[in-house]
């Protein structure tokens, strides 16, 4: 297997001096392409900090991260910047999402950000919205939508751009189970057509579903097991949709 | 993202809060129209002194006075010594009344045959004055005041006719304007051409009326270059001068104040007449030197107040500066957002930049429509019927051109561009993470 991400001797501080807090410490850790990778720990353990780093939104203090083997820290910010809009992702637990802005538009902003042209842009939006199952919901406010519609927009916008890497920050974290449900069944079917999935998560449950978890505490990797990923759990009531191929 | 999307994200967020938004382009719009509308004034009237001189023509028209001993003969005009009510004392001389020493015979002779004086352009400043007009229609009487003209180089523009002779022997008036002429009796200035205008000189001694009927040659448009006098030949004016003066010894009839002559300004500047007329005692005084100082008077003005719309714009700039702050402050996470997306420093730097320049580009852009509009409404209420400038139908208060307009546009744009500048850094140096942790 291709290895996608390494990471060598990673630490991470906060602060200056007295006030200095290690928030990784000596981090090496490789993932390989196609993996669903769950990072696990408490608040405050390390983890948002490790995957921020992974996904170059921070720079480490000491150490390197390799994306494809090449090391991160020597690229230029332009190289990192299309990095992130062609290659990456995001989920996140707050949505992040632009709440008077159409459901249409907040999928559109990355691909706007990646310079796509005009004419595909629209297409793929709604590509990303039926593999979510919410392509009659392109013209409504973000706002309008209720917190599970939000978490499957989020998706919808991390895979419009076809990412080969998704970066889920505490995805179903704000979300009642059944509607994590969903949410984590979209992320695996993802993750079985070939994404690389890397989620932050202290939901146990969610982590019990991934191929790889590490256990964080203390800014160190305390445990790193592959394990038989149990099947996602299909949620009873309302059937997502098959995800068709993008064209 | 590209430029095109940067320009349209731009504009989506200055309409996602309104208020603010149009109170921001209310401040540019007050400065804009402020500076649109003072630097349209400024071009309307040097377009009119413009207009009216280079109708006039007169490139090469000086006057000259002799030099006193307290500097020169028009300091001595021009001062304001007989308004502050100070005795002066009589110093005896060749001096008049208003402090002005008399020129000579042979300096008048000398300027001559002056390099570039044209030789019988010269008028030697022996001004006739009647005691009445009369018409020979209505014969109704008016006491006019009269001018003499060099023709050579002026222009004048006339409503009617043309302008006087001085070669002709035939005496010969133009009319200021026409409503002398519908005073005369006439219908129009037309109908009042060619008829006969009697010049009566009552003697002081014998009483007796001496009339000296003349032409009516042209009629003149309103102008603010020639004034409102009745312009006469030389072969009346001398006629006049020689009843006028009937009484005085030899010596005084030739005395004179002031000549005006034409010099070839094709060949030879201003500055060279009057350093030749310097060596002769005398100081010249151009009609461009006269213009110009009625110019530098009304740029001051106009400066003035175009400062103070630089003042509004300013107070505008700081408008803009604080609608960005708050506008960055409350897309803190929508910026975090943009950067994890992969969105570089410099495009977010450019959307609020580019947001600035839109609100500067709208408020200036509007409040240089509404000048225009407002000065265009002037301009036409006051040639209307009975406004205030019907007698000046080439004078616009305000004249607007793109010359003027579009740098006033750019100008404001680029001072927004410079106030978005400490509000895009901020943005644009925002942490994604810190940004996206924002409350």
């Amino acid at each position: 297997m291709k290895e996608i991400i390494e990471v060598r001797n990673l630490t991470k501080v906060y602060g200056k001096k007295a006030a200095a807090f290690s928030a990784l410490k000596s981090v090496n850790l490789k993932i390989y392409e196609g993996e669903s990778v769950a990072i696990v720990g408490k608040s405050g353990s390390g983890k948002s900090t490790l995957m921020h780093l992974l996904a170059l939104l921070d720079t480490p203090t000491q150490g390197q991260v390799l994306i494809d083997g090449e090391n991160a820290s020597k690229m230029k910010k332009r190289k990192v910047n299309k990095l992130r809009s062609n290659r990456f992702g995001f989920v996140f637990q707050q949505f992040f999402m632009n709440p008077n802005d159409t459901v249409l538009e907040n999928v559109l902003l990355p691909l706007k950000i990646a310079k796509v042209k005009r004419s595909t842009r629209k297409k793929r939006a709604m590509t990303a919205l039926k593999i979510v199952g919410l392509e009659d919901k392109a013209k409504n406010k973000a706002n309008n939508l209720s917190g599970g519609q939000k978490q499957r927009v989020c998706i919808a916008r991390a895979i419009v751009n076809s990412p080969k890497i998704i970066f889920a920050d505490e995805p179903t974290g704000n979300l009642d189970s059944a509607t994590g449900d969903k949410i984590t069944d979209l992320l695996f079917r993802l993750n079985q057509k070939g994404v690389t999935l890397i989620i932050v998560t202290h939901d146990e449950d969610l982590a019990k579903l991934c191929g790889r978890v590490i256990r964080i505490s203390d800014g160190k990797i305390i445990s790193d097991k592959r394990q038989r990923a149990v099947a996602p759990r299909r949620p009873a009531a309302k059937k997502v949709p098959v995800a068709r191929k993008r064209g | 993202m590209k430029f095109l999307d940067l320009l349209k994200t731009a504009n989506h967020n200055l309409l996602r809060n309104k208020t603010r938004t149009i109170l921001t382009i209310l401040a540019i719009f007050i400065g804009s129209f402020c500076i649109t509308t003072t630097s349209a004034s400024q071009a309307g009237i040097s377009s009119f002194l413009d207009d009216q001189s280079a109708a006039f023509g007169g490139e090469g028209l000086i006057q000259m006075y002799a030099k006193s001993d307290d500097g020169n003969g028009i300091a001595a005009m021009s001062s304001f010594s007989s308004y502050t009510g100070t005795p002066k004392k009589y110093t005896g001389g060749d001096k008049n009344e208003q402090g002005l020493t008399a020129i000579t015979p042979e300096q008048i002779e000398k300027v001559k045959e002056l390099p570039g004086i044209i030789k019988d352009s010269v008028l030697d400043g022996k001004f006739s004055t009647v005691t009445y007009v009369e018409s020979t229609k209505n014969h109704e009487k008016f006491a006019p005041s009269l001018n003499l003209m060099t023709n050579d180089s002026v222009h004048f523009d006339m409503l009617a006719g043309k302008m006087i002779d001085n070669k002709s022997d035939e005496s010969q008036v133009v009319l200021p304007n026409e409503e002398w002429a519908t005073e005369l009796g006439y219908k129009d200035a037309d109908e009042a051409l060619g008829k006969t205008l009697d010049f009566v000189w009552s003697d002081p001694v014998t009483k007796e009326l001496i009339t000296f009927p003349a032409k009516i040659v042209g009629v003149q448009a309103p102008s603010v270059v020639s004034g409102g006098a009745m312009v006469i030949n030389t072969a009346l004016n001398a006629k006049l001068y020689e009843e006028n003066t009937k009484y005085l010894p030899a010596e005084e009839k030739d005395k004179v104040y002031t000549i005006a002559a034409e010099f070839d300004y094709k060949k030879y500047s201003a500055d060279d007449i009057k350093a030749e007329l310097d060596k002769l005692d005398l100081t010249g005084i151009t009609l461009n030197d006269i213009m110009g100082q009625i110019k530098s008077f009304f740029d001051a003005v106009i400066g003035i107040f175009t400062i103070f719309g630089y003042i509004a714009l300013l107070a505008a700039v700081i408008g803009i500066v604080n609608t960005l702050l708050m506008s960055v402050q409350e897309r803190t996470r929508e910026i975090g957002l943009m950067k994890s997306l992969g969105m570089g420093r410099g495009k977010i730097f450019l959307s609020f930049a580019i947001e600035a320049v839109l609100l500067g580009f709208w408020g200036s852009a509007l409040g240089a429509g509404a000048s225009i509009l407002l000065g265009t409404w002037l301009n036409s209420v006051a040639h209307q019927g009975d406004g205030f400038l019907q007698n000046f139908p080439s004078f616009n208060i305000v004249e607007y051109t793109p010359a003027t307009v579009i740098p006033v546009i750019i100008t404001i744009m680029v001072i927004a561009f410079v106030a978005s500048v400490l509000p895009a850094r901020k943005a644009s140096k925002k942490d994604p993470i810190t940004a996206l942790r924002y409350e």
